[in-house]
């Protein structure tokens, strides 16, 4: 009888031990996606504050010359004369003009003879550098470099794309009234010197950068070619984004080269009416530098006309908050 | 959470060994099959990825001809009229073939379209067969995606 006394005292019965574990089981289910957001959270971090950087970069750039970098540094999908210098068939981007505000001055010195000498940046020295700063983690397929050892000098070997770029406005890259991007209604676009006092609406209501996806290159025949990102592909404007549609829009982008997948659509393929917008595997949204280079995450589902109100300089509507 | 069940073991065991020790290993077997169960959820959970949602699509059955003869290789693009998703697809033997929406579901999605027709690869400019204008958004051929079908469609393009 002692012995069945102390059973009841000390043991534990077999229901306490299910419900015991039962709960670890819960507890465990529940856990679990809540680690996997946990480093999403930390990458998004990452990623925030890498356009944070871009945007004390641009700061410290206009502090230095008086203006933002251009957008494109020439005109947008232009052919000079073959017998003229080639720059402006495939000039350089914003990216290249602040590499010495973001610590690669290396870099930059190293390509600042090949475009002073009139040459096109899809041919420049260092272009093959992978620049981390410019590179989302959240991205599965960034770094990204295009390095095909095709024949041709230049194209298909147009070296890193990043994930971050530049708000053009509001509105296609080149819709029919200017096919080479030359007058835009935000802050950046081909030969763009804006100022901030050209940002009328005023540099916390006006967008400055934003991220997208990369697809990556594929294919031996060398047919699945993106050009979304490519930093020295000037000619195609494939660094620079639109607000006409909120981020990570069912709205596809379009530029001359651009393959269709599920989180980086394409509307076409074509030079006219071409557009980026912004996107990210970040949940729910994407980033936004602000022109105060402040980082805001703006969802997904905002409003059209608010986000497009956000994206021009000088267009004075009333900003909603985001 | 160990020591528990061994404590136990140890009381018993000169009385019901057989039973207990029975008894230990379908608790284990219990609480391992949860565990893996849970396992198993959370993985379903936690790294399935959102994809965005699209709207249904149909199939579409459309030819392309290019100056009456069928057109050998080219892509096509169907771009909605309104702010939406985009079907893109490729021009074989004048037969319009892989037509997928946002390369995530096969098909167009209803509604009005603009299409387009168009060369690749553009920036190496092999073949030019099809004439650019084809390949304007604002000059492609309009037509109406309808959930009764037949959704058939002839393009006929011309080089003059």
């Amino acid at each position: 009888m002692p012995a069945s006394r102390n059973r009841k005292m000390i043991g534990f019965t077999l229901v306490e031990l299910l419900v015991v574990i039962a709960i670890i089981g819960v507890l465990i289910a529940l856990l679990l996606p809540a680690v996997q957001q946990a480093r999403e959270a930390a990458r998004r971090m990452q990623c925030t504050n890498n356009l944070k950087q871009l945007g004390l970069a641009m700061h410290n750039y206009h502090d230095t010359f008086g203006k933002f970098p251009p957008g494109v540094v020439g005109r947008a999908n232009y052919d000079p004369a073959s017998s003229d210098p080639q720059f402006e068939k495939c000039p350089p981007t914003w990216m290249q003009m602040i590499l010495p505000f973001i610590e690669q001055g290396n870099l930059y010195d190293g390509m600042k003879q090949h475009f002073a000498t009139g040459n096109m940046a899809a041919t420049a020295p260092g272009r093959f550098t992978v620049i981390e700063s410019l590179t989302c983690p959240s991205d599965p397929n960034g770094p990204k470099i295009i390095d095909t050892g095709a024949s041709s000098q230049w194209y298909e070997r147009w070296g890193f794309n990043g994930n971050y770029v530049a708000c053009s406005g509001s509105d296609y890259f080149t819709p029919s009234g200017d096919p080479n991007m030359l007058n835009r209604d935000g802050i950046f676009y081909a030969k763009s010197a804006t100022r901030f006092g050209d940002i009328v609406d005023g540099a916390s209501n006006t967008a400055l950068m934003s991220e997208i996806l990369l697809v990556p290159y594929g294919g031996a025949s060398g047919e699945v070619i993106d050009l979304r990102g490519g930093y020295y592909f000037g000619r195609r404007i494939s660094a620079c984004f639109s607000t006409q549609e909120s981020p990570n829009t069912l709205v596809g982008d379009r530029l001359s080269t651009c393959q269709s997948v599920s989180y980086a659509p394409c509307n076409g393929q074509g030079v006219d009416d071409a557009v980026m917008y912004a996107r990210s595997r970040h949940t729910g949204g994407a980033n936004v530098t602000f022109g105060d280079a402040s980082v805001r995450f703006v969802s997904e589902t905002v409003a059209r006309s608010v986000f497009q109100a956000y994206g021009t300089r000088a267009n004075s509507e009333t900003t909603e908050p985001l | 959470m160990i020591a528990w069940p061994a404590c136990r073991l140890q009381i018993h065991l000169p009385v019901h060994a057989a039973t207990k020790v029975s008894l230990m290993l379908r608790t284990l077997r219990l609480s391992l099959s949860l565990f893996f169960a849970a396992s198993a959820f959370s993985v379903w959970t936690g790294c399935s990825d959102r994809l965005p949602a699209l709207p249904p699509t149909v199939p579409i059955s459309a030819k392309v001809t290019l100056d009456g003869e069928p057109l050998q290789k080219a892509q096509i693009s169907f771009s909605p009229a309104l702010p939406g998703p985009a079907s893109n697809g490729q021009v074989v033997n004048g037969e319009v073939l892989d037509l997928w929406t946002n390369g995530q579901k096969q098909g167009v999605a209803i509604g009005e379209y603009t299409v387009t027709i168009y060369d690749q690869p553009m920036e190496a400019g092999a073949v030019d067969l099809v004439p650019d204008k084809y390949g304007r958004i604002r000059e492609g051929i309009s037509v109406t995606v309808t959930a009764e079908g037949p959704n058939q469609f002839l393009f006929e393009l011309n080089r003059k």
